[in-house]
């Protein structure tokens, strides 16, 4: 079976392979920011609505968004309308619960192309 | 996340793993028929991948999401406890499958069972305690109230798991003698189980168990 290639990002290493195999790399990538581990940290006491979780952090409200919309992307977390709000509880199962905790305390970041164009419109890195 | 939606992502989450598994069991068993694999090594496979099926089952646990509707105080009590019951869960599963593959074979079945039974309390002593946020809440409406499919899915394994783990000990103790009759039995109690819980809901009101 071959690898798919990536093009100018280089080839997929087998670990990265195999967690897009098991639909795992949309949770690794929404795990690799500190932003959203922090938003999933807050989510463990119970749901929040957006604009709760959005006046703990210093960024502005699209970005946040964006940060749902990964989260959301990956199933860590479903959102629900209520009246003008959209509430957000964590819904992640034991083993990301426990990648989680491997990425908070190992402190992960994602350095490849999609994080940074994702994170930086310019699609250069910002640190 | 609609319900529907909800529904379809736990019995993906279990589908996967379970066939897995299923596969797992009946390579064992066909494996010791034509002699690749001794009576001993057979049965230590075989009950070890049950332990893997209740690792499934509680790592999806708490990706179940809870109804709202009933407050963000349930909902924040239900996930906690869920949270940590499939934290119990996964790690008894893997002890179970542990002590079946490490341990001599005349200790497995005892020493397997004493750990699935203790996880299982545990996490039913969780749900107990946490999964209400006052005391006015009775647990059985708090536990079923939020049933939707999919949870009433990994309770139904839960309860399958738990009754199929027990023919180990009895077998031990007591022989094929005993262990083949409460077998049969179990398979008439398991689907019965699941009536009575669809009749529940259904005289209840739940549209979606």
């Amino acid at each position: 079976m071959s690898v798919p290639s990536r093009g100018k990002q280089g080839d997929l290493t087998s670990f990265r392979y195999l967690a897009k195999c098991l639909s795992m790399s949309s949770v690794f990538k929404a795990l690799s920011d500190p932003t959203r581990r922090e938003v999933l940290s807050l989510l463990r006491a119970g749901p929040l609505s957006a604009g709760e979780i959005s006046d703990r952090f210093d960024v502005s409200r699209p970005t946040m968004s964006a940060h749902f919309a990964v989260l959301r992307e990956a199933g860590l977390v479903t959102s629900e309308k209520q009246g003008k709000s959209v509430i957000y509880q964590l819904q992640m199962s034991v083993l990301e619960d426990a990648l989680l905790g491997f990425a908070k305390g190992f402190g992960w970041e994602l350095k490849d192309q999609d994080q940074t164009t994702a994170d930086t419109p310019s699609g250069k890195d910002a640190s | 996340m609609t319900e529907v939606a909800e529904n379809k992502s736990i019995f993906k989450a279990l589908a996967v793993p379970f066939a897995a598994v299923f596969i797992a069991m009946i390579g064992f068993a066909l494996a010791r028929e034509f002699g690749l694999l001794g009576m001993d090594a057979g049965k230590r496979g075989a009950a070890a991948m049950m332990g893997l099926m209740l690792c499934a089952c509680g790592n999806v646990l708490p990706k179940i999401a809870r109804r709202l509707e009933l407050g963000r105080e349930v909902a924040a009590a239900y996930a906690s406890a869920d949270r940590l019951a499939g934290w119990v869960l996964l790690l008894t599963g893997l002890a179970w499958a542990g002590i079946w593959v490490f341990a001599p074979i005349e200790a497995a079945p005892i020493g397997a069972s004493l750990a699935g039974l203790g996880g299982f309390l545990f996490a039913l002593g969780v749900w107990l305690a946490k999964a209400r946020p006052t005391p006015n809440y009775s647990v059985p409406a708090v536990l079923l109230s939020t049933a939707i499919a999919g949870r009433a899915t990994v309770f139904m394994l839960l309860a399958s798991l738990f009754l199929a783990g027990s023919l180990f000990p009895i077998d031990a103790v007591w022989g094929d003698a005993v262990a083949q009759p409460i077998a049969i039995l179990f398979s008439f109690a398991i689907p019965a189980i699941a009536v009575v819980i669809a009749v529940w809901a259904k005289v209840r009101g739940w549209q979606n168990v």
